[in-house]
C-alpha cells in the first residue's frame, strides 16, 4: 500500500511564537519538572542534596529502619 | 544476602516513563529563531523535530547540506558537519557563552589516483598535467586539508633527520616519495587564461571533461573565503593536532605516499585533531548565520564537484 506522505502544516509564525515562549521561559514545556529543574538553580541543589543524603544512607553500614513507610511507598528488600 | 539498607523508596505507579527534557540551550533557541525568520528552517520540520529547538536546528542544516550537493559529497567523501556549544570537543572546554560553532570534520579520507589522468593530459600539453593537480589541490585545500605528496616529501624529511640521531642511520629504509613523483608535475603550471583555452580544444573527450571540471571546481571553491576565527577560538584549539585530512592524492595505487599517509596517520588522533571548517555563530546576527550556512554551502559545492570529478578519473576506482 502506497503511503501519503502529510505535508505538516506549521506555520513559521506558530513555530516563531513557540520558540519566543521557549526564549523567555514561558513555554509549557518549560512549566513541567524537568523544565524547572534546568532553569532553576536552588531546585538543583536540593536535589542534589538529597541525592547525597540517600546515597550517603545506603552506605551506612548497619542502618535501622525507624521510620514508618507513607501509605503507598515501598519497604526496601 | 545483602543487607537492607533502611532507605525507602517511593512507589513509581502513574508517574510519567519517560520526560523529555527540554534543558534546551538558549543558544539553540535563538538560532532557531534566527534561522526560522532567514527561511533556513524548515517550519514543517518544527513537529518531527519533536518541539525541540536542537532537533529543528539539526533539521535545518541536513536540509541544508542535501541543497547543496550533501549526496554528491557522500560518494566520494565521509564529512560531518555538525553545530557544537564548544570549538574543542574533546576538551569539554565551553567555548564563548554567547556563541555556537559551526564544525565541518572527516570521519575518513577520501582516496584519489592521479597518475593516470596526468599521463593523459601530458599528451595535450607538457604543462597541462602540474596545471590540472594545482586547480584541484589548490580548489580543495581552500576548505580542507588534504594530503598529498608534498606532505609524504616532508615525513620522509622528518623521518631522515630522526634516523640521523641514530648510531646506525644507513640501516633504515625511507619511501621513495621523490621517485613516485611524475616528471610533468615538475613543470610550470600554465596560467588559468591559457588552461580554459586550452580545455576548450581538447578533442578527447574524457580529458576535456576532467580538464573542464577541475576549473569547474576552482571556480566553485573561491565563491567565498573561509572566515577568519577569533583569538578566543584559537586559543582554545591551541593543543590541537593539524585537521584530520578528509582527501588522499597519490599517483598510483599503493605508492610511496600511500605508504608515508599510512605511517603517519597513526599519529593523527594522538592529540584531539582541529576541525576541518570551524564557523563561530552569534545566534543572534541574522547576516552572521547566513554568512555561516553560505560559507557550508561552498563548502559542500565544492566537495561535490570534486566527488563528480573523481568518478571522472581514469584508474581511481579499480580496486586492489
Amino acid at each position: 500500500m502506497r503511503k501519503i506522505a502529510r505535508k505538516s502544516k506549521t506555520t513559521r509564525e506558530a513555530v516563531l511564537a513557540e520558540l519566543a515562549l521557549m526564549a523567555e521561559g514561558r513555554h509549557p514545556e518549560c512549566q513541567k519538572i524537568t523544565g524547572r529543574f534546568v532553569r532553576c538553580p536552588q531546585f538543583q541543589q536540593a536535589c542534589k542534596i538529597l541525592a547525597d543524603a540517600v546515597q550517603g544512607e545506603t552506605h551506612r553500614y548497619g542502618a535501622k529502619r525507624e521510620e514508618v513507610p507513607p501509605p503507598g511507598w515501598l519497604l526496601p528488600v | 544476602m545483602g543487607q537492607a539498607s533502611g532507605v525507602i523508596l517511593p512507589k513509581l505507579d502513574g508517574a510519567p516513563v519517560e520526560y523529555r527534557l527540554s534543558a534546551e540551550d538558549p543558544r539553540a533557541i535563538k538560532l532557531a529563531q534566527t534561522l526560522t525568520t532567514l527561511g533556513l528552517a524548515e517550519p514543517g520540520d518544527w513537529d518531527e523535530a519533536k518541539r525541540s529547538p536542537t532537533n529543528y536546528v539539526q533539521a535545518a542544516l541536513k536540509r541544508w547540506l542535501v541543497s547543496h550537493g550533501g549526496e554528491q559529497v557522500r560518494e566520494n567523501f565521509a564529512l560531518n558537519a555538525m553545530i557544537s556549544s564548544s570549538p574543542n570537543l574533546y576538551s569539554g572546554d565551553d567555548g564563548c557563552r554567547e556563541l555556537l560553532y559551526l564544525m565541518v570534520d572527516p570521519d575518513s579520507a577520501g582516496y584519489m589516483i592521479l597518475g593516470p589522468t596526468l599521463e593523459m593530459l601530458e599528451v595535450i600539453h607538457p604543462r597541462l598535467p602540474a596545471s590540472f593537480y594545482h586547480l584541484l589541490v589548490g580548489a580543495i585545500q581552500r576548505w580542507v586539508r588534504m594530503y598529498d605528496y608534498r606532505d609524504a616529501l616532508e615525513r620522509v624529511e622528518m623521518l631522515r633527520e630522526w634516523a640521523e640521531g641514530e648510531s646506525d642511520p644507513e640501516q633504515y629504509e625511507f619511501p621513495d616519495v621523490e621517485g613516485c613523483i611524475p616528471r610533468s608535475m615538475k613543470l610550470k603550471p600554465l596560467a588559468l587564461k591559457h588552461v580554459r583555452q586550452l580545455a576548450v580544444g581538447i578533442n578527447d573527450q574524457l580529458s576535456r571533461q576532467l580538464v573542464q571540471a577541475a576549473l569547474d571546481l576552482n571556480e566553485i571553491s573561491r565563491r567565498l573565503r573561509r572566515p577568519e576565527i577569533s583569538e578566543e577560538t584559537r586559543e582554545a584549539l591551541m593543543d590541537s593536532n593539524p585537521p584530520l585530512p578528509a582527501l588522499l592524492i597519490s599517483f598510483k595505487r599503493h605508492d610511496a605516499v600511500l605508504a608515508c599517509y599510512d605511517d603517519e596517520s597513526q599519529a593523527f588522533l594522538e592529540a584531539c585533531p582541529e576541525p576541518n571548517l570551524i564557523v563561530e555563530i552569534d545566534p543572534t546576527d541574522q547576516p552572521g548565520v547566513r554568512r555561516a550556512f553560505d560559507t557550508l554551502a561552498v563548502l559542500c559545492e565544492t566537495m561535490a564537484a570534486a566527488s563528480r570529478l573523481a568518478a571522472l578519473l581514469p584508474g581511481n576506482n579499480q580496486e586492489g
